[in-house]
């Protein structure tokens, strides 16, 4: 059975982020559920969070669904002054996945979401999500068809 | 040393014996009792977090000199950052919340 056009988008996604980085660490992991230990930081993860989904009709029938979904970047570092440590990584996943359109898989990806989070226990660590919207498309009847 | 608390003439014996270590703080040094208790942070949708811990130290309120946060201090010979200060109970005994300077 073929991968969805999304799965295919997620894993493009991710190997563009890992391909020749500018900094030594960290690679990004696709979909980490487990929590990260402090000397595992830096690091990057990378979800689906939710998309949404909308008929594209030419004429009366249409046969392609116009899809968005967003991918979310997480970065995670332990340090007193992230700032200094966050951007290369950031403006790197950026450029890696702004106007992307992983090979003709989607039309479009762009961030529209930066959120920061910050905890201090035995180490101030801080929190970076970037949301990209993709948006492709795909047959109705079959996800894995982008025509 | 006379001060408000009840008891607080016994709480050095109670700090300083068995589970005691050395806090040094604002140069003075005075006993106290460590607890590194595991506590995630940044969870994202519930999952993928940074397993952190939480440095816990417990003085004797009378015998802390008087210090804002961010003071350096070391526990048991290690360097550390106080991060918090709050008195617990009656206010005879104050938890330092400590972090390691990254």
């Amino acid at each position: 059975m073929t991968d969805s056009v999304r799965k295919r988008i997620v894993d493009a996604a991710v190997a563009l982020i890992n391909a020749s980085p500018p900094y030594v660490t960290p690679l990004a992991d696709d979909t980490r559920m487990q929590s990260y230990t402090p000397a595992e930081l830096p690091s990057i993860a990378v979800f689906e969070i939710r998309e949404d989904g909308q008929s594209e009709k030419e004429g009366r029938w249409g046969y392609l669904l116009k899809r968005a979904f967003t991918l979310r970047v997480e970065i995670r570092v332990a340090a007193d002054h992230p700032r200094p440590i966050v951007d290369p990584m950031y403006v790197w996943v950026g450029q890696q996945l702004g106007q992307q359109q992983f090979g003709g898989l989607a039309e479009d990806c762009y961030e529209t979401l930066l959120e920061w989070q910050y905890a201090d226990t035995d180490q101030p660590y801080t929190l970076l999500q970037t949301d990209f919207r993709v948006e492709y498309s795909t047959l109705k009847n079959d996800p894995s068809k982008t025509q | 040393m006379l001060t408000g608390f009840y008891g607080d003439a016994d709480i050095p014996f109670l700090l300083g014996t068995d589970f005691g270590v050395a806090v040094v703080i604002g140069g003075q040094t005075i006993p106290g009792i460590v607890d590194n208790v595991g506590k995630d942070s940044l969870l994202s949708q519930g999952v993928s977090g940074v397993s952190g811990t939480e440095i816990l130290v417990y003085v004797q309120t009378s015998a802390l000199p008087k210090v804002p946060n961010r003071t350096a201090l070391t526990v048991d010979g290690k360097a550390m950052r106080l991060r918090d200060q709050n008195q617990a109970g009656d206010g005879a005994v104050t938890h330092l919340l400590c972090e390691i300077v990254p």
